[in-house]
């Protein structure tokens, strides 16, 4: 069972209590999912935030409108990742290559004196991963976030992306070679 | 029995010259104005927080009656090479915290506030001059009284 | 198969996401008249009957909070369409500006937000407790007149808190941020990690780190660059040593923040160069302040204010 940070426990009550409106019982839902739903858009969108708080807002919205017609017998967190998976894929098909001009405000002037030099290794790595995993086809790059970050089963992800677990099996296993390719020639 | 007496009396002098030792030492401190709005301080939103006219703060130093604190100020200046005083803006952020203001439509030309107080029978005061980037925290003068006329032509001649 | 995205790390959402939320849940749980009427629908045909529970909201919604823009060069966009003269930007709606485009949001009652060129902001939240916008990138320039806490800015890297000030505030694509305040107070926060920056002094900020530590404008180069290594390129001692010799008595501001961002190693060092330069008020103990007492370095804080 899922516990939020406030220490309320995620109960099946909490769900019904959502549903009868209780602010509190949907914080406390919020607050179990919301990183592991900001994490799974920002990666999908290439580390743009706004992307990513903007999907994250439209998920938990859509939970709270749509939570009447949950099943209590089916798992919350498939249905909440269906929201998830939704919400990417419609972000992706809207998105268009934003266009800025020359930039007003110069990168060196808010980094420093100095250009700052990512010198963490483990800044290095994080960076290196979210790379490869930019250059990932939509269709492969879901399933991965929602494995690495929420070790759905194949089953779960199967509901989520509203597809078969053999087609879930065969994106990953693509996915995690692309990926490993990618990562090889990064290095 | 006489030592006991001359303790005493001793004593009772020390007492009632505490407030008057605190008193005497009484004086101003200077500090840009946002000195008088340091979150956390307490300080009232009597001060408006976006008023660009703000000059500097003055806090009083060791004044032990702040209910019977006074502080008046006054603008002295050379305006197009004539002598000119204007009024400043004095409002209180604070006990014993102020912040000093230009009045509206103010001159340009150079300036130097002149700042009297008094907490209780003890005076303080200050010569404050104001450069265009605001006041010149090196050039000021603090006094154990209101300055003088000689002194404020002095510091307009700086 | 996990490893393979090892080192991705976890990212935190942003507060302002719950601010949304509850902003667009305030236009709907306040009004409603929560009516929970389950409607039993029955299909006849082929004698099955199915049962569907609808939760109605009442759909009383006041309008949405919103603030006045105004067009100031070009062609700002507000929800990506380009705005007249005048319009007005609505909670969760983006406001653009391109290279030859400026705008100001008129912030409530408290006070303007200048948009700068090339910069995009969304409006969070307009209430009575709380206003606020984010930064995603770009530039803007704030002037508030309220009580402390009422205007927030988030960006990627800090959020700043008016205090009752004016200030300007950069963020690059890469959340990189630059805030310079002109008048009063700025807290910048992130994740419990607060710099005050009040008028005539800086601070930066970085994902992941948020706020850096906040220095006068006036201060030396070699203050600032050193600074910058400290905060954000593990510079450590080196960078240390060089703030603390460039450090003068204004410069107490940066080394009042460094106290608590030092191993308790170097601490010593910076409590000793603070009161070189400013001599320890007699309300401050020496014990408590390298304890980091917060009422201690409070009232510490507002005695170097004076000197500031």
């Amino acid at each position: 069972m899922v516990a939020g940070p406030s220490g309320r426990e995620l109960t099946p009550d909490i769900v019904e209590s959502c549903r009868r409106g209780d602010r509190d019982a949907f914080r406390a839902l919020y607050d179990a999912y919301k990183d592991k739903v900001y994490s799974i858009a920002l990666y999908f969108f290439h580390g743009d935030e706004s992307a990513a708080s903007d999907t994250t807002q439209q998920v938990f919205l859509k939970l709270l409108t749509g939570i009447a017609q949950f099943r209590s017998d089916a798992e919350f967190s498939t249905w909440l990742y269906r929201l998830v998976v939704n919400a990417c894929l419609d972000g992706a098909r809207r998105a268009k290559p934003r266009k800025f001009a020359a930039q007003a405000v110069r990168p060196d002037e808010i980094a420093g004196p100095q250009s700052l030099e990512r010198d963490f290794a483990r800044e290095q790595t994080a960076r290196s991963v979210r790379a490869a995993l930019s250059a990932l086809p939509v269709k492969f790059r879901l399933p991965l976030l929602l494995r690495y970050f929420e070790d759905l089963s194949y089953s779960e992800m199967a509901a989520a992306m509203n597809c078969s677990m053999g087609t879930v099996a065969s994106r990953l296993n693509r996915g995690h070679k692309m990926l490993a390719q990618k990562l090889e020639s990064l290095r | 029995m006489e030592m006991v007496k001359s303790f005493l009396i001793c004593a009772g002098a020390a007492a009632w010259m505490v407030p008057y030792s605190a008193a005497a030492d009484f004086s101003l401190t200077i500090g840009n104005a946002f000195a008088a709005l340091v979150p956390g301080n307490g300080s009232t939103p009597v001060v408006k927080k976006t008023d660009k006219s703000a000059l500097f703060a003055v806090r009083f130093q060791d004044c032990p009656s702040l209910d019977q604190a006074k502080i008046s100020g006054l603008a002295e200046g050379l305006v197009a090479g004539a002598r000119a005083s204007a009024p400043v803006n004095i409002q209180a952020a604070a006990p014993g915290i102020y912040v000093v203001s230009l009045a509206p439509n103010q001159q340009q030309g150079l300036w130097v506030v002149s700042l009297s107080a008094t907490c209780g029978s003890a005076k303080a005061g200050a010569l404050v001059p104001i450069g265009p980037q605001g006041f010149l925290r090196d050039q000021i003068k603090l006094l154990p009284r209101p300055a003088t006329k000689a002194e404020i032509e002095a510091a307009l001649r700086e | 198969m996990k490893d393979d995205l090892q080192g991705l790390p976890l990212a935190k959402a942003p507060d302002s996401i719950w601010t949304s939320i509850e902003s667009a849940l305030e236009t709907r749980l306040k009004a409603e008249r929560v009516s929970r009427r389950p409607v039993w629908i029955a299909l006849a045909a082929a004698g099955a009957a199915l049962s569907i529970g609808v939760f109605v909201w009442r759909d009383m919604r006041p309008p949405k909070a919103s603030w006045e823009v105004v067009r100031l060069d070009g062609k700002p966009s507000v929800g990506s369409k380009p705005m007249g003269d005048s319009g007005k930007i609505a909670v969760g709606q983006w406001l653009q500006t391109d290279a030859s485009s400026r705008a100001r949001i008129d912030v409530g009652s408290i006070g303007t937000v200048e948009i700068a060129p090339n910069t995009r902001v969304q409006m969070l939240a307009s209430g009575p407790q709380e206003q606020r916008l984010r930064l995603a990138s770009g530039e803007i320039s704030a002037s508030v007149s309220a009580p402390p806490r009422l205007f927030f800015v988030d960006t990627p890297a800090s959020t700043a808190v008016d205090l009752g000030c004016a200030y300007t505030m950069k963020a690059d694509p890469e959340g990189n941020g630059l805030l310079s305040v002109t008048l009063g107070w700025v807290s910048l926060e992130w994740e419990g990690r607060e710099a005050l920056v009040p008028a005539g002094a800086s601070c930066r900020t970085r994902p992941k780190i948020g706020p850096g530590t906040p220095y006068f404008d006036d201060a030396s180069q070699r203050l600032e660059v050193a600074l910058a290594g400290f905060d954000f390129k593990r510079g450590g001692e080196p960078a240390l040593d060089i703030v603390l010799g460039e450090a003068r008595i204004r410069d107490t501001l940066t080394l009042w923040h460094l106290l608590s961002r030092v191993d308790a190693a170097d601490r010593q060092r910076v409590f000793d160069r603070v009161v070189a330069l400013v001599p320890l008020p007699g309300a401050v103990s020496r014990d408590k302040a390298l304890q980091l007492d917060p009422e201690t370095l409070k009232i510490w804080r507002e005695e170097l204010a004076w000197k500031w």
